[in-house]
């Protein structure tokens, strides 16, 4: 079996937000969108201060909530443990967005302009309306069509770049790192087993397929 | 940003659907119910019926693609917004058949959909995993129970256009039932509050707590005066019970607006633990925005 997760060392990753723009880049959403986005936390008191950048999207989850309540199928996991939405059978219900933990899930009716309505849409985004995505569910696909080219053409996905999302292609520490958790020798796999790691609200029983690396054991 | 923050996506249409639709199946079994103990209430059954489908016009108005509405049927093995849908295409008819055959039989048959269609909207907030206020087991009970009161509510509002109905109602157990709704009601509230106390978003809690006074004053003890009253001072059974029903009905509204529309924050964000960096030393985590156990 085959389960694409992803894995983020929160020692590496600057807040940079490269990530967050090769994603806006590579699937055009509309803006006030963002699929893959870095929170900026800071925790505790000063003098006792510390910073943490983590980055944040669908996580795919095992036992995905938003699947589970969707009533029309359109939410559906596929073999390899990507959450897909298939746009033209989604009624825009937005039940997944409640249903999701993670906050991952928009639905935009009428999409923002960037520059605000008086200068109207900006001539890339004209090109790329994508109107199936109008007033239905949306969220991180993984870069599933990279996935898939990958795999039809002999590559392998966290490895080579064709066959990978444009976040963990585009970071600039090496922070995401994207693999197939079910095969034992892969990159994830091996950075789980090196790493003390924890998952975003684990306590929800998701299974979420975001893994936190925050210390080497 | 990181705190949970307030969910727009159902506004007071959805609200609406849970509101219509947990009135109207609630009318639908407590006249049921109240027809078995000699209460003349098939013409309840009409407006229960139009109440339920006002729900379901609503969250058509919502949806983002209308046009593709019958798609919602496609997932009952999982989805309990499907579940509601289909039981809502035997329940409407039912009800309309009940009041034109005058059948009391009907109607008793009628409440079965009501029930399963109640169930499942508290069922649909129970797994709406994302939202701390509509996620706990507690909502269910809540939902089941201010349905029921609601409809008790507006049986009792026009309970004075059926002739012998207010008798009926007083001199046999329907306002023993009426009462035992309410507090019921009152029990489910308590053990809602209770399941999110000092574990969820600090805002969810104090919306909670703001309406707490509302819920517990004109939503339990008004209701229970008000029935008392009925039952001792003959003379004014019909206003004394049409007041009751106004307050049972009201609160529970207000209960179910409150919740899905004011108390609805997200989970918000959170982390384990803060990273090690480098040669240093990890630190704790944050989960900001939240009321947590201390
Ligand atoms: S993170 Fe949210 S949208 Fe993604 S699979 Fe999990 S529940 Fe669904
Ligand atoms: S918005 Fe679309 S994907 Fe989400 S639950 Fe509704 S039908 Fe399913």
């Amino acid at each position: 079996m085959t389960r694409y997760v992803m894995v983020a060392d929160i020692n590496r990753c600057v807040g940079c937000q490269t990530c967050t723009a090769a994603c806006k880049h590579t699937n055009a959403t509309a803006p006030g969108v963002q699929w893959r986005k870095v929170l900026d936390f800071e925790v505790g008191t000063y003098p006792n201060v510390r910073r943490a950048f983590i980055p944040v999207g669908c996580n795919h989850c095992l036992d995905a909530p938003c699947a589970d309540v969707c009533p029309t199928l359109a939410t559906y996991k596929r073999p390899d443990g990507i959450v897909s939405i298939n746009y033209d059978l989604c009624i825009g219900c937005a039940y997944c967005i409640q249903a999701c933990p993670y906050q991952a899930r928009d639905r935009v009716d009428v999409p923002n302009k960037a520059y605000g309505k008086e200068f109207g849409q900006m001539k890339h985004e004209q090109k790329v309306p994508h109107s199936e995505r109008r007033a239905v569910a949306q969220k991180c696909t993984f870069c599933s069509d990279r996935i898939d080219y990958g795999t039809a053409n002999g590559l392998t996905p966290g490895i080579d770049p064709d066959a990978t999302p444009a976040c963990a292609n585009a970071c600039i520490a090496n922070a995401l790192i994207f693999g197939d958790i079910d095969n034992p020798n892969s990159n994830v796999s091996e950075l789980l087993r090196t790493h003390k790691h924890f998952q975003m609200h684990e306590e929800l029983e998701t299974g979420s397929g975001f893994y936190y690396l925050w210390e080497r054991k | 940003m990181l705190a949970p923050t307030l969910q727009k996506r159902w506004d007071w249409r959805a609200a609406g659907n849970f509101i219509c639709g947990g009135t109207g199946t609630g009318l639908m079994i407590i006249a049921a119910t109240l027809s078995t103990m000699g209460l003349n209430t098939t013409a309840y059954a009409l407006l229960a019926s139009v109440l339920v489908t006002a729900g379901l016009g609503l969250v058509w108005l919502e949806i983002g693609r209308p046009l593709r509405s019958m798609n919602v049927f496609r997932n009952p093995a999982t989805s309990w917004m499907t579940r509601e849908g289909m039981v809502a295409i035997l329940l409407i008819p039912m009800g309309l058949l009940t009041f034109f055959t005058e059948s009391s039989s009907l109607l008793v048959l009628s409440a079965l959909p009501a029930a399963f269609f109640l169930f499942a909207q508290a069922r649909i907030l129970h797994m709406a995993k994302g939202i701390p206020a509509w996620r706990t087991n507690a909502i269910n009970p809540l939902i089941l129970s201010t349905g029921l009161t609601e409809g008790m509510g507006v049986l009792l509002i026009l309970i004075g256009l059926t002739a012998g109905n207010i008798e009926a109602f007083f001199k046999g157990y329907g306002w023993i039932v009426a009462l035992s709704l309410v507090f019921l009601r009152g029990v489910a509230w308590i053990n809602y509050r209770y399941s999110l106390a000092n574990n969820a978003p600090e805002a969810t809690l104090k919306v909670l707590e703001r309406s707490n006074i509302v819920i517990v004053l004109l939503g339990i003890a008004t209701p229970i005066v008000l029935l008392f009253m009925g039952k001792h001072y003959v003379a004014y059974q019909l206003p004394l019970a049409a007041t009751a029903g106004l307050f049972m009905v009201f609160c529970g509204w207000f209960c179910k607006y409150q919740i899905i529309i004011y108390a609805a924050y997200y989970q918000g964000f959170s982390i384990a633990h803060t990273p090690a960096r480098g040669g240093g030393k990890s630190g704790p985590g944050l989960k900001p925005g939240w009321r947590l156990p201390q």
